[in-house]
């Protein structure tokens, strides 16, 4: 085995049991890994899941959109990982907070794809015409390293600290009005905790998407069409707990609604 | 009523000269809510005397965080006047003296609004335009550090205005001001986002707010901006500041520092 796979392995062990683990990269550690190594874990970690859960990959999820973020993690980048289809949940879906570590939640446009996209040279203006429209999204963030004391190749190997997404039903071209400027308003038990708008992921959700068609290329991935893109918070992530209920309302996409419980499983 | 007096000059004196003072709160006597809007209306007064003219109002402490930080449970209102209207969009910072920049819905009114009983629909029905604004606060006190009554009576920190091109409210027939979206760029550069509902969870809602309680009519033309819908960006001469707002428009600042700035 090699070390990414037995990387994988631990971290995806962590998942199944819930147990948290220590920074892959903390200063005490004598590993070495670099980016690459971690997309390479990654991977591995995808196809481990994919092996005990079965599924695939319906899409792309991009992290660490926001500058605070980046500025916490000492990038200028964000992050990506697959989204898999095990992992998707309708409108409403009751998650069972039994089954992670320390969750936590954001809002998110996701972008979904009508036309193959591949890079290099993805222009914004192309990305554009190869999406469908967009998504009201919430995604659930967890972290198999122990307090999210994530460096970026902690979070990168850990699938981008991916546990859940919960996706509307109702497809919105992007007829007439520009995703980036598109407000939300995200409640928790009715009250509302935050609001953004759609320039908070990389300051463009549909250049997110160019941006991720040519960072792919290199590795022979294409964005597919049906993929969807989710294109980064809007907001601060924030905890949830047992009873609480999220809900996203979006300018022109509508809402996305999770409710949160324990011990269903 | 000496006091309230004096505190109204003392405030009058610091911005004109652009010398912050000692927040009340903190000196002997100190100072409560009730008397910090007396404070307030006799700044207002003052500046009235000198010419000015009260050309609208303005909502503040519209935001939950900030309410918990000040240790209030309800927003703060002033007023503003044509000399803080800025036109060209050139922020002279030289005539301020610590000065901060803030996104907000601005609500042209069509017809008056008087309390008590005004509600969020009552707002909408009296509105004739929105304009996306840049509110440029400025505080009278030392290093920008106030409680909840020197705030008002500083005229809730009110500095200049900044009005973009405004849209007709009957364009926007239907449209839910809470999830109206909100993008902050520094030279080029997002720096915050929000929606709507960011200002007291309702533009429109923070507007009826103040017409309940200022306890006077806001009259037809009035502008009246709903409070900030983002944390603060800092000015400093050289930057330039924009806020879009999703289907109401966009406007943007330059700050400046002229040399030898002239006060009023």
């Amino acid at each position: 085995m090699t070390n990414h796979e037995s990387i994988a392995e631990v971290l995806h062990h962590a998942m199944r049991t819930r147990q948290p683990i220590a920074p892959l990269t903390s200063p005490e550690s004598s590993s070495s890994l670099d980016v690459d190594d971690a997309y390479q874990i990654q991977q591995e970690m995808v196809r481990l899941i994919l092996d005990a859960d079965g599924g695939r990959p319906i899409g792309y999820k991009l992290g660490l959109t926001s500058k605070p973020m980046q500025e916490m993690l000492g990038v200028d980048q964000p992050d990506y990982a697959p989204v898999l289809s095990s992992m998707v949940f309708p409108d409403g879906h009751t998650v069972d907070l039994d089954r992670y570590i320390q969750p936590r939640v954001e809002a998110e446009i996701a972008l979904v794809l009508g036309e193959d996209l591949t890079g290099p040279g993805v222009t914004p203006m192309q990305a554009w015409r190869a999406v469908d429209g967009a998504v009201a999204a919430i995604e659930m963030v967890d972290s198999r390293i122990q307090d999210w004391k994530i460096g970026l190749v902690d979070t990168i190997s850990d699938l981008a600290s991916s546990a859940a997404t919960i996706l509307a039903s109702r497809v919105v071209p992007l007829d007439g009005w520009d995703p980036r400027l598109t407000g939300m308003v995200v409640s928790r038990n009715g009250r509302v905790a935050d609001s953004g708008a759609g320039a908070a992921a990389l300051g463009d959700p549909v250049g997110a998407v160019a941006w991720l068609a040519n960072t792919l290329a290199p590795y022979g991935v294409t964005l597919e069409a049906g993929w969807f893109v989710m294109t980064g918070a809007l907001h601060r992530a924030f905890p949830v707990e047992a009873g609480d209920v999220v809900r996203a309302d979006f300018d022109r996409l509508g809402s996305v609604t999770v409710h949160f419980t324990r011990g269903q499983s | 009523m000496r006091a309230v007096s004096q505190a109204a000059a003392e405030l009058h004196r610091a911005r004109l000269d652009r010398v912050p003072v000692t927040p009340f709160t903190d000196r002997p006597d100190g100072l409560d809510i009730e008397a910090a809007y007396a404070v307030q209306a006799e700044g207002i007064a003052l500046r009235e005397a000198a010419g000015e003219r009260v050309v609208g109002g303005k909502l503040g402490f519209t935001s939950e965080a900030m309410r918990r930080a000040m240790g209030v449970d309800s927003p703060n209102y002033g007023w503003l006047t044509d000399a803080m209207v800025v036109e060209d969009g050139e922020v002279d910072l030289g005539i301020l003296i610590h000065p901060k920049v803030e996104p907000e819905i601005a609500f042209v009114l069509g017809s008056q609004l008087e309390g008590p009983g005004v509600t969020a629909d009552d707002v909408l029905a009296a509105t004739a335009q929105l304009a996306p604004c840049l509110e440029v606060v400025d505080s009278r006190y030392v290093d920008f550090r106030f409680r909840a009554a020197d705030n008002i009576a500083d005229d809730s920190s009110a500095g200049l205005l900044v009005l973009g091109d405004p849209v007709e409210a009957s364009a926007l027939e239907g449209v839910d001001l809470r999830l109206v979206g909100c993008v902050v760029t520094v030279d080029g550069a997002v720096v915050h986002t929000a929606a709507g509902a960011a200002a007291h969870g309702n533009p429109a809602e923070a507007v009826a707010w103040m017409a309940n309680a200022c306890g006077s009519p806001l009259l037809a033309g009035y502008v009246v901006i709903a409070g900030g819908l983002t944390p603060p960006v800092d000015l400093v001469p050289g930057r330039r500041v924009t806020v879009e707002l999703d289907r109401i428009g966009s406007v943007g600042l330059l700050a400046t520092k002229r040399g030898d700035p002239c006060p009023s």
